[in-house]
Parts: C-alpha cells; sequence; structure tokens
C-alpha cells in the first residue's frame, strides 16, 4: 500500500506545506483565551485555533451549509485529492472514504442537549439533528465528490485516526475498493474544558483540525504514474499489557516486517511514538520496541505533551512524512537507542538517511496500533 | 491458490424489546408478538411508541445503560458459541461494534442535574467517548484481536459485522465479536420528532398511508468465526455469512437517492461478493423503517434488483415488532435473519393489511409463512446515505 496524497488544516499549519515547516521547526503556534458560559458559570480555556478557512474548489453555499468538523474534513480531504493527481472522476463509484473521528459532530450534539435541557422538547432543530451524527463530516464528503463506494466513520478515542487507517487498508486488502480517501478530525469539546474546571485540574490546551491521505495499491499508483509518500507496511492491531503478550507480539511484528518489507534486512532508523499514555507506561512500549529492533540502533521520539484532540495523531503521521520526504529530524528532543541503551541524542550524523520509520501508536489500555513507513525512493530502488 | 476462509456464525445473542435471549426473539417473532408501547424511561409529552429493553441496568453500577444493553447481547452470543471457554491465541479474536448514540442516556442525565445545580456523577466526556464502549467490552471478556467501532448512523451495525467477516476473510483473526448496540434517549426520540418521521402508533412499513417509525434500543450480536476454526471446536453452526457491500447515495444528508441507487448498488455487491444471483435469495429483511420515503426507494431497489426473477423473495420488516433500534437494527435483523434460515419460518410485517401500491413486494400474510429458505438478505440503509447488505446463508458442509 502506499500513500500518494495528502492534505491538511491544523492549527499547526493550514497547507501541507506550512504544517511540514512547522513540524520540522518544531513552531507551535500561539494559543488564544476563549471563554464559555455553562448553566450559568463562565469558562476560560485556551485553545490553538485554525483562522477561518475557505477553499476556493469547493462551492460557497456547502461551505456555509457545513459546521466546522465538516467543514475541516472535506476541504482537508479536498486538498488531499488535489494533492494527489488523480483523475478522480475515473474512481467516483469505487473509491472508498473512511474517516476517523474522537467526538464527531460535538458542535451540534451539545446544541441539542442544550435545546433539550433548557428548553421545551418540541424545539430541536431538525436540520441540527441530522448533522449531529458522527458521519455527518463523511456523508458531506460523500455528497460533495459524488463518491458512491463505501463511506465508513470510526471512532474509537485517541486511536480513531489508526482506526480508520487500519479499515482503509481492509477495503484495499479485500479489493472492495482499488482507493481510499482517508483521515481523521476532530474540533474543540468544550466539554472536557468544564470537566478539567470542575476536578481543578490543570488545564491543557485543545486544538482541531483534520489529516487526509490516500491509500493505493502500489500497483495503481505505479500505472498512473503517481507521486509516492511513502510505502505503507500495516502491522497486527491488538491490545497487549503482559510481559508475555508484550514478547508474542514483537515476536508477530518481526515476523510481519520480514515478510513484507522490500528492505527487512536494513534497520529501522526512526520510532515515532503518539498517543496519551501516563509517563509510567512508557517503559512498557521501549520494551516492545527494543524486542522489535532486536538490538539494533535507532532514533526514538516521544510526544511531546498530551494529545490536544483524540485524532492529534494524524498530525504526528503527517510529521512522519514530513520526516521521510525532507530526511529531516524534527528540532524537538528525541533520543537514540543503541544496544538496548537509551540515550539523548543530537542529530549529528548527516549521512544517516531515515528510509524507515515505525509509527507507534498506544492507548492506555494498551491497544497498539502500528505502521512502518518507508521511503518511496528507497523501496523503488 | 491462497483461498479465503469461509466465515461462519456460531454465536448469536441480542437484547430487544421483544426478548432477551435468541429464542425469547424466535418465540415473540413465531407468535406475532411485538414489544412496543410508550416511553417510560423519561418524561415526555409526546406519544410515539417505543420499543424498550427490558433488563436490569443498575445491576451495572458506573457503567451505562448502552453497556449494559451489550453486555447481555455479548454474554448471550459467548455463551451460545463457547468461543471463549477455549485456550485463545491474544490476537485470535478481534470485536467489531457499532452504535450511535452511545452513553448519550447519561449525557442528558448529566446535562439535567447540572442545569438544577446538583453535582455531576460522571465525568462529562465519558458518555460520548463512544470507543469507552467497545474498550470495555475488549476488556471485560479478554478479547485482544482488532478493534472496530463504527459509526454510520442506521447502518453502523451492519458495517462493523460486513468489517468483521472482511477480517476474517483476509486472516487478520480467527474470530470476530461483531454487532451494535443504542440504548434510547431524549436527542433522538426528540430530533425524530422534529423530522415527523415517527408514527403516533405502532408502526406498519410498507402500509398505506403508513405514518412513520418507532424508535426503540436493543443490541444484536453474532459470533463470527472461520469455518475451520468452528469445526476444529465442533461448535454449532447457525449459519454462514457469504457476501456483504457497502454503498453511499452521494444524495442527501437524511433523505435517500429517490432512484434508490445506492441501495440497489449495496445489495448487488453483496451479492457478488456472495457469487450467487439473485434469483438465489428466498428472503429480505428489509430496512423497513415505516416512513413514507425510505419503504418506497428500498421498494423500488428490491424491484430492480429482483426485477428478472420469476419467483420474488420474500420481504419484511421486523421494526414493525422491535422498533428501529438505529445502530443495532442491522444486528438485530441479522439475528432474526439467521433465526429464520434455522426455523423455515418468515414472520410478517406486523399490521400490515392494506399495501401501499408503491411496496409492491412479496410480503408474507399475516401470521407468517413456514418456508425453507437457504439465503436471506438483510439490508440497512442510514443517515448520510450509507447503505450495507449481508447475505446470510444456511450453513451445508
Amino acid at each position: 500500500m502506499v500513500i500518494t496524497g495528502i492534505g491538511a488544516v491544523s492549527p499547526f499549519g493550514i497547507t501541507k506545506d506550512i504544517f511540514y515547516c512547522n513540524y520540522l521547526s518544531n513552531t507551535k503556534p500561539a494559543f488564544v483565551s476563549k471563554n464559555t458560559q455553562f448553566f450559568g458559570q463562565n469558562y476560560t480555556y485556551k485553545v490553538y485555533d485554525i483562522p477561518s478557512i475557505q477553499e476556493p474548489g469547493i462551492p460557497s453555499s456547502l461551505q456555509r451549509r457545513m459546521r466546522s468538523l465538516s467543514l475541516m474534513s472535506v476541504i482537508s480531504a479536498w486538498r488531499c485529492l488535489q494533492d494527489s493527481g488523480l483523475e478522480y472522476s475515473k474512481y467516483q463509484d469505487s473509491m472508498g472514504i473512511v474517516m476517523g473521528t474522537g467526538w464527531g459532530e460535538i458542535d451540534s450534539i451539545y446544541s441539542l442537549l442544550m435545546q433539550a435541557t433548557e428548553t421545551a422538547e418540541l424545539s430541536i432543530s431538525p436540520a441540527l439533528f441530522h448533522t449531529s451524527v458522527h458521519n455527518a463530516p463523511a456523508g458531506h464528503l460523500g455528497i460533495f465528490l459524488e463518491s458512491k463506494g463505501p463511506t465508513l466513520t470510526v471512532t474509537q478515542g485517541d486511536q480513531s485516526f489508526e482506526s480508520a487507517l487500519s479499515v482503509g487498508n481492509l477495503l484495499l486488502e479485500s479489493e472492495q475498493c482499488p482507493i481510499v480517501l482517508l483521515g481523521g478530525a476532530d474540533t474543540f469539546f468544550d466539554l472536557s474544558v468544564l470537566e478539567k474546571n470542575t476536578d481543578n485540574e490543570a488545564s491543557s490546551i485543545i486544538s482541531k483540525g483534520s489529516c487526509f491521505f490516500l491509500l493505493e495499491l502500489e500497483t495503481l499508483a505505479i500505472e498512473r504514474n503517481a507521486k509516492v509518500y511513502a510505502h505503507c507496511v500495516f502491522l497486527p492491531s491488538c491490545t497487549v499489557q503482559s510481559e508475555q503478550d508484550i514478547h508474542e507480539y514483537a515476536c508477530d511484528i518481526k515476523s510481519t516486517l520480514s515478510d513484507q518489507c522490500y528492505h527487512a534486512d536494513e534497520p529501522i532508523d526512526l520510532v515515532l511514538f503518539t498517543g496519551n499514555l501516563p509517563s509510567s507506561l512508557w517503559e512498557r512500549e521501549i520494551n516492545l520496541v527494543k524486542k522489535i529492533l532486536d538490538g539494533k540502533p535507532s532514533y526514538l521520539i516521544f510526544p511531546d505533551a498530551p494529545l490536544s484532540r483524540p485524532t492529534q495523531t494524524s498530525e504526528d503521521f503527517l510529521g512522519s512524512l514530513a520526516i521521510l520526504e525532507k530526511q529531516k529530524l524534527p528540532a524537538r528532543d528525541f533520543f537514540y537507542l543503541d544496544n538496548n541503551e537509551i540515550k539523548q541524542a543530537a542529530w549529528i550524523n548527516a549521512d544517516h538517511a531515515i528510509k524507515k520509520i515505525l509509527f507507534v501508536s498506544v492507548s492506555s489500555q494498551g491497544t497498539h496500533s502500528l505502521f512502518l513507513l518507508e521511503n518511496s525512493a528507497d523501496r523503488a530502488s | 491458490m491462497n483461498k479465503m476462509p469461509r466465515v461462519v456464525v456460531t454465536g448469536v445473542g441480542i437484547a430487544s424489546c421483544i426478548g432477551n435471549t435468541y429464542l425469547d426473539v424466535q418465540k415473540s417473532l413465531q407468535e406475532c408478538r411485538d414489544g412496543l408501547g410508550p416511553v417510560t424511561l423519561f418524561s415526555t409529552s409526546a406519544i410515539h411508541p417505543v420499543g424498550e429493553v427490558k433488563i436490569d441496568t443498575c445491576a451495572k453500577e458506573g457503567k451505562f445503560r448502552i453497556h449494559a444493553i451489550i453486555d447481555h447481547a455479548v454474554q448471550d452470543a459467548l455463551s451460545s458459541s463457547g468461543l471463549l471457554e477455549e485456550k485463545h491465541a491474544y490476537k485470535d479474536i478481534g470485536i467489531s461494534l457499532g452504535t450511535c448514540t452511545s452513553g448519550m442516556t447519561e449525557m442528558e442525565d448529566s446535562f439535567s442535574l447540572l442545569k438544577r445545580g446538583e453535582k455531576n456523577k460522571i465525568p462529562l466526556s465519558k458518555p460520548l467517548s463512544m470507543g469507552i464502549v467497545i474498550d470495555d467490552i475488549a476488556l471485560q471478556y479478554g478479547i485482544h484481536g482488532i478493534k472496530m467501532l463504527f459509526s454510520t448512523a442506521c447502518s453502523s451495525s451492519s458495517n462493523a459485522i460486513a468489517c468483521a467477516f472482511h477480517s476474517i476473510r483476509q486472516k487478520k483473526c480467527r474470530a470476530m465479536i461483531a454487532g451494535g448496540a443504542d440504548a434510547l434517549c431524549r436527542l433522538t426520540y426528540y430530533g425524530f420528532q422534529s423530522l415527523k418521521i415517527m408514527a403516533e402508533g405502532k408502526c406498519t412499513p410498507f402500509q398505506t398511508a403508513r405514518k412513520g417509525m418507532n424508535l426503540a434500543e436493543g443490541s444484536g450480536i453474532l459470533v463470527l468465526e472461520s469455518l475451520e476454526s468452528a469445526q476444529k471446536r465442533n461448535a454449532k453452526i447457525y449459519a454462514e455469512l457469504i457476501g456483504a457491500g457497502t454503498s453511499t447515495d452521494a444524495y442527501h444528508m437524511s433523505a435517500p437517492d429517490p432512484m434508490g441507487k445506492g441501495a440497489y448498488k449495496a445489495m448487488k455487491i453483496s451479492l457478488d461478493c456472495a457469487s450467487i444471483s439473485p434469483k438465489e435469495v428466498g428472503y429480505i429483511s428489509s430496512h423497513g423503517t415505516g416512513t413514507p420515503q425510505n419503504d418506497e426507494i428500498e421498494t423500488i431497489a428490491i424491484q430492480n434488483l429482483f426485477a428478472e426473477c420469476s419467483c420474488k423473495p420474500w420481504v419484511n420488516s421486523i421494526k414493525s415488532y422491535l422498533g428501529h433500534t438505529l445502530g443495532a437494527s442491522g444486528a438485530i435483523a441479522s439475528v432474526c435473519a439467521i433465526n429464520s434460515l434455522e426455523t423455515g419460518f418468515i414472520p410478517p410485517t406486523l399490521r400490515l393489511e392494506n399495501m401501499d401500491p408503491k411496496c409492491d413486494l412479496r410480503h408474507p400474510p399475516q401470521g407468517g409463512i413456514k418456508e425453507n429458505i437457504s439465503t436471506a438478505l438483510v439490508n440497512s440503509f442510514g443517515f448520510g446515505g450509507n447503505n450495507t447488505s449481508l447475505v446470510f446463508k444456511k450453513f451445508y458442509e
């Protein structure tokens, strides 16, 4: 499977190129303070916002009808298609769409809940109701693209995007679709702010954003002479917690890598971890990676802050593609694993090209989603 | 040649207003008894009947209503399959579920408490995070394989079953617990009321001058397994899942394509996937919500697909018994269709006495029909123009 298109709308970059630049230079957006009121109480919270966005390729009447989550999703998906150079009309009947979202159309749900609680039951807005479903963004996208293939929405907390990736892969492997447009999107979630205030916890910065990717069979990409960002090897996804499970899982991963990587004998250059994991549990993940790497050296990057929304992991995935394409590590703290020892590292070896990245997403329950991204030029050789 | 495994159903579980076991539901269907009645779960001035699940949800302290409902169905399915009674590797068994509203019932309760100035009992983020439903069930039953949770409105659980089917065929695991659940809540009750598509009496899909749907809650769960795995452990095989098809209308967020093209395509893909022709289908469990538009358009799609068949398949809507369970409806219809394959009894669409001429399908007479059908098609259509069809077949070696 190969990735041949990218589209992003994020506070970290409202286009793919700006995102790449900010990600690699570790430039964070400025946060803004917002106020909300909930049953007479005032709350202030910090957000990474996105300036008002418009996309010339999408009719303005449609853009006006969509709420924030759908708008971000449709715009980033549209940009992804543009970026891929796909002659889209050829695939309208068969292309799959898979969208991952943690909270779904939370704006609409929140408004409906307030209507149902504060006013009479008959005051529910019908227009708001049918856009409150989790699959509203994917539905809008299907309508805009006139896409008649499978249009699926998955939701699995902080691993919603990873789940969309796996389901997209399943659509391709089972030959339901030759090409899949997939991504993750989430928007501000006021209620989490109220919760943090209620519990007197230090409030983190929340954000919104959307990333989409075009995934297709390598044969099709070659046939249509598409630019390939990376080859993606889908590794087994499962929940492992015990030492025994970790050991067996590492063996499975190694076996899959050996079967599916073009250059299986060459080392993994970078392991990029993502997810909302308590610091005490990262040790378990390091042990897993040590077993997978089998003593071979690799750079390691850990999340530098808690996720600001469930599908922020899609941005970490996009960051991996930025590293592969630009052959540059982000300007932030990273580590080097050598002989099973972790050291603080500096990027000093200019000749050390990054050909393979192991993307490791893990939830606090021990659910693992792992993907290997390979540099396309390396694989083609 | 790398042959794909056959996928069989080795466990069935259900929680619904017409029964909380497979056999209870079978009895209700054979006795042509519905479970629709007034709302008791919350106060409302509206009179639209609903289908409420009668189980003790309070017993699961700290758990949401949807959790109690789905847990009941999962237990039912697992005990009928015996799947977890034997030792299995950590990644052998996966879970794929569908839901629309997750813990919305508890969210509404929290909002009501906060409005009254009282202390909220649960974190506000928890009920809205649908992932919690599948995480809790997976944790509870020690299921460590693939996890997938679909939220594609009323086709959610059908998509969950379809993807579980493909996961087994692609050898990602040897068994999957697949299905879905939804609990009744004010948001959907008031929401569908605002769309003016809820019947004030018991719904009668395909009837002349039908007034709409009845909202309901419930859960349907299937244990899907590779044939090899099922035979190795000598499991009872209820049916075989032979095909699945998914399409999109790309027409409107809540209204179906007027020519039923998306519904037609989903059914066609599912039959192609199953490598069978329309004439081999003996029975269709329709989406059949009872709204004027949906029933008419589903009829067009069925008529077009089965136009060449000299003997048309029987068509019914089990929503006339247990209402529209939203994200769970496809899985519950699948459980009922499997029951029809097993017993040879096709229940009628209840109360259907004056068929709408625009819904001219082969409806079983009131009282039902006994016929030894071998293949059943289950339709689910949802908001966002999402269409999914599943094909089940009586199991033959």
